[in-house]
């Protein structure tokens, strides 16, 4: 009989929670704002974009010129990502089987699997997703919370892989997906999700999943073939994630980066230490000097060159180097000065020595 | 009481121990690493003037808490071998962050496996539009 008394007081308790979160939840406020500018501005698609447009210039701002970010089109489907369906909880080596087929490294699924699932949790981490796609090197990056970024990216032909809530906040259900189009008109996202190839999903709900979930999405691209929408510092910092398995793979990333932004003195910072981990010393030193010749205050990249004329057989020049390093100082002179030392001694040791006898 | 030998060694042991890892590592002439003037970038960003941790300090953090997370994988039925790949994957932000709270991060999996009574809750919901868990449902807006 309790039991029974039990069961019946369930159904009011939950009626009255879904009235509540029902009530609560409906707001899809990016969809809302991006289908609302499409179908105000039908003919005049910039002007309707003018909040967009702005925000995506502020984040493109920081890694070069401003690019007024062209409007998005109303539909959008990409060709070609093929579908592979998930078994078991396995949707994040699925999600990612499909995401590095579409970037041109194809991955056998039993090894995503090894190397992102955990059979404890009976899932996978967003860390390992993020991770994973560097072993095959490429390059992955996180992309930023907003809903028209991933949009932008589908429109460029690159399929966004997504994390989404399907359940509620207080009983989730963590869940990858791969989204490869969208309909603004009708008001639908398309995914390659589950066991199910280009599912039609209301973009309303679709937001409500992500942002459940911490609104979080990745790419993975060719390091080479970083979308024009992506902003060149978090870029960078992929590119410098990427390094540390494959550096041959992440200087084609800087290479890249810095064709399209030549002014960013981390990226060429970052490429100049790439050579000359690379043991080309005498091109690390070109790089570095191209650097200095556009940032002569950089204090980090005078020591470095430094060390790349040292490798260089160029103790002369090296010396000079650490001590323009010296001369500016900042947060890490105390390495400057060793450098400094350093170069001094291989540069004329009977110079260094004599003082102390 | 004496000492034992055994005791002895052990107390030596600590000693060093100890010494060797509060002693501050001293300062080497070295390339300035690219994640290091991007850490120092971001630090200055976010509140000028206040450095971030020292280069050497980080990195031996960064080595303990690689190992911490190895073990971690392996304790969630990760085979050896490949825990120690997927940790090498990860960078340093990241494996501090796994190192911190890997129970509380969110696994991704899937739709399967949910009770009966957890169905219905959401096969209702589905249709109201809040969540989109079965894919045979058409919501009502």
């Amino acid at each position: 009989m309790r039991g029974r008394a039990g069961f019946l007081r369930a159904p009011g308790w939950a009626f009255a929670a879904l009235a509540a979160l029902a009530l609560a939840g409906c707001a899809a406020p990016q969809s809302a704002a991006l289908r609302a500018s499409l179908l105000a501005d039908s003919g005049k698609p910039v002007g309707g974009q003018s909040a967009e447009a702005g925000q995506a210039g502020q984040a493109a701002h920081a890694g070069g010129p401003v690019r007024p970010a062209p409007a998005l089109p109303p539909r959008v489907a990409i060709e070609g990502v093929p579908f592979v369906a998930q078994s078991d909880y396995q949707c994040g080596p699925a999600a990612l089987a499909m995401t590095l087929a579409a970037a041109g490294r194809p991955v056998e699924l039993q090894r995503l699997v090894d190397a992102v699932y955990l059979p404890a949790r009976r899932g996978s981490l967003q860390a390992e997703m993020l991770a994973q796609p560097r072993r095959e090197s490429m390059l992955s990056l996180p992309v930023d919370a907003r809903l028209a970024s991933m949009l932008r990216l589908v429109a460029d032909g690159v399929p966004v892989l997504v994390f989404q809530n399907l359940g509620l906040s207080w009983m989730p259900i963590w869940h990858y997906a791969v989204l490869v189009g969208y309909d603004l008109p009708a008001g639908v996202v398309v995914l390659h999700s589950g066991t199910e190839a280009s599912m039609p999903m209301s973009i309303d709900a679709f937001e409500r999943t992500w942002t459940r979930a911490g609104s979080w999405s990745m790419i993975v691209v060719d390091p080479a073939r970083i979308p024009a929408s992506v902003d060149t510092m978090a870029a960078l910092r992929a590119a410098v994630a990427l390094e540390r398995l494959d550096r041959r793979a992440a200087m084609r990333a800087y290479d890249a980066l810095l064709a399209r932004a030549p002014d960013e003195r981390l990226v060429a910072f970052a490429r100049a230490n790439a050579l000359l981990a690379d043991e080309r010393p005498r091109e690390a030193v070109d790089a570095y000097e191209a650097l200095l010749a556009r940032h002569p205050d950089f204090a980090d990249a005078w020591n470095n060159l430094a060390h790349a004329f040292a490798d260089a057989g160029d103790a002369q020049a090296a010396q000079r180097a650490a001590e323009r390093a010296v001369a500016l100082g900042g947060r890490s002179v105390d390495v400057y000065r060793q450098t400094a030392e350093r170069m001094r001694r291989q540069a004329g040791p009977q110079q260094a020595d004599s003082p102390a006898r | 009481m004496n000492a034992t030998p055994l005791l002895r060694a052990v107390v030596a042991g600590v000693v060093v121990a100890l010494v060797a890892t509060t002693t501050p590592t001293p300062v080497q002439a070295r390339v300035v690493g690219t994640e290091e003037a991007l850490a120092a970038a971001a630090a200055a960003d976010a509140s000028s003037g206040v450095a971030g941790p020292r280069h050497d300090r980080a990195s031996i953090d960064a080595l303990l808490a690689r190992d911490d997370v190895r073990a971690q994988l392996e304790s969630l039925g990760v085979d050896p071998q490949q825990a120690r790949e997927r940790v090498q994957a990860l960078d340093d932000l990241q494996v501090q962050a796994l190192a911190d709270r890997l129970e509380q991060m969110p696994a991704g999996g899937s739709v399967l496996g949910v009770v009966f009574l957890v169905f219905v809750i959401l096969l209702v919901t589905d249709i109201l539009g809040f969540t989109r868990v079965f894919p045979f449902t058409r919501p009502i807006r």
